[in-house]
């Protein structure tokens, strides 16, 4: 296997870097497209919309009480937080560091 | 246990006290823990296997001990023979996907160079995407008549694929979904792996000579060799334990071609409402996940290079 010129190298890393990168995100990015898309769109080929469109952000924030969903995911997440550091914090100390039978 | 106990403290003389002489301060601090793992842990697990030794009616109210009717019943019916089989050839392709497209996204990026923590966020997004947003993406990703692969099929003169809607095509699908949603995972810790090993160790090498290729196999794979061990080790578990995308995207089916051996058990309790049947199902898998976990540390835990 021959080697490649060394001013070559660098091109080709982030060109293989970026299309690993690509595919691995591209149903990510399908999904991301589609948010942009008016129903009319949503069939239309191609990965960028053909026309985009904030409708569906609209229609998502006018039909859905999201800043209530929002909240309920930042409540959760946060008291999960504060409860496993509280608890694991003093698991962690009494198994480590504090002497006891068994 | 005494002496046990004496033995240790005599060793760490920094912690040294009386044996057992915190033994109630350790206990004040394992309470909270150990409370809500015995609530929520604990009790639910005995309580299935409790329930698995049972015959019950619809509504839970009365029971019946039946011994190991249920799992003898298990063992002569098909359907959970082919839910067994299903999941077995799910993990056989998770497995190994999961690690191979990890792997190289993990060699790609554990060394920095300008821009690496953009292309680290990109893969490691395959994982921070929630089960449901994934679910959604590679459902529309598939999608048989609007989805863009099948768009790129056709454009190339490749007839469409019923990805998630055929019998012989939704499990492997399926299995790629899972494996894809493993990559972030999978490339954070054998990233984390790649960067233990010493840079000096490649320079001898290429002062010898070695090839890129000869480098991999002698250098960074037998002291990736932990790392490797407890990737395959967490993919099989959670392979073999998948549910969320299942459950998303096909429900076990088309004609239960994706009911795996955890969705069998969900569609036996919460659809056919036999709890005590499905409690047996999930005692064997249980079991079957332990004696794997048990033989992975076995056969590899030991011929594992530890540096």
């Amino acid at each position: 296997m021959g080697r490649l010129p060394r001013w070559l190298e660098k091109p080709l890393f982030y060109l293989a870097l970026g299309v690993y990168a690509w595919l691995l995100v591209l149903p990510l990015l399908t999904l991301l497209s589609a948010s942009f898309r008016s129903d009319a769109d949503l069939y239309a080929p191609g990965l960028l919309p053909p026309r985009p469109t904030l409708e569906a952000y609209q229609e998502a924030i006018q039909k859905y009480p999201v800043g209530r969903y929002l909240l309920n995911s930042l409540v959760v997440s946060l008291s999960v937080t504060l409860g496993v550091l509280l608890v694991s914090a003093s698991m962690g100390y009494a198994l480590a560091r504090v002497r006891f039978i068994g | 246990m005494m002496v046990k106990e004496q033995d240790f403290s005599r060793r760490s003389s920094a912690y040294h006290v009386r044996p057992g002489g915190e033994t109630l301060e350790a206990l004040f601090l394992l309470a909270p823990g150990l409370i809500l793992l015995l609530i929520f842990l604990v009790w639910p697990t005995l309580n299935a296997f409790w329930l698995s030794f049972h015959r019950e009616n619809l509504l839970g109210t009365q029971r019946e001990w039946v011994g190991l009717a249920n799992y003898a019943e298990m063992l002569r019916d098909p359907a959970f023979w082919r839910a067994v089989g299903a999941t077995f050839l799910f993990a056989a392709i998770v497995v190994p996907v999961q690690i191979f497209l990890g792997m190289v996204a993990a060699l790609m990026v554990a060394r920095p160079f300008p821009g690496v923590n953009f292309f680290r966020t990109l893969f490691f997004l395959t994982t921070a995407v929630p089960t449901a947003v994934a679910a959604v993406a590679w459902g529309w990703f598939l999608h048989p008549v609007g989805g863009l692969l099948n768009r790129w099929l056709e454009a190339m003169g490749l007839p469409p694929q019923p990805w998630l809607t055929s019998v012989e095509l939704a499990l492997p699908t399926l299995a790629i979904v899972t494996a894809w949603a493993g990559v972030g995972f999978t490339a954070i810790l054998l990233t984390a792996g790649l960067q233990q090993i010493p840079e000096d160790l490649y320079e001898a090498a290429r002062i010898d000579g070695a090839s890129a290729w000869r480098q991999f196999w002698h250098i960074t794979l037998p002291l990736l060799s932990p790392t490797l061990f407890l990737v395959a080790l967490l993919t099989v578990l959670n392979s073999l334990t998948a549910f969320g995308q299942i459950h998303l995207l096909t429900r076990g089916g088309p004609a239960e071609s994706t009911m795996v051996w955890v969705y069998r058990i969900y569609q036996d309790a919460f659809f056919n409402f036999r709890f005590s049947y499905a409690s047996a199902q999930a005692v064997a898998l249980f079991l079957v996940l332990l004696l794997l976990a048990g033989l992975q540390f076995r056969w590899f835990g030991r011929r594992v290079h530890y540096g």
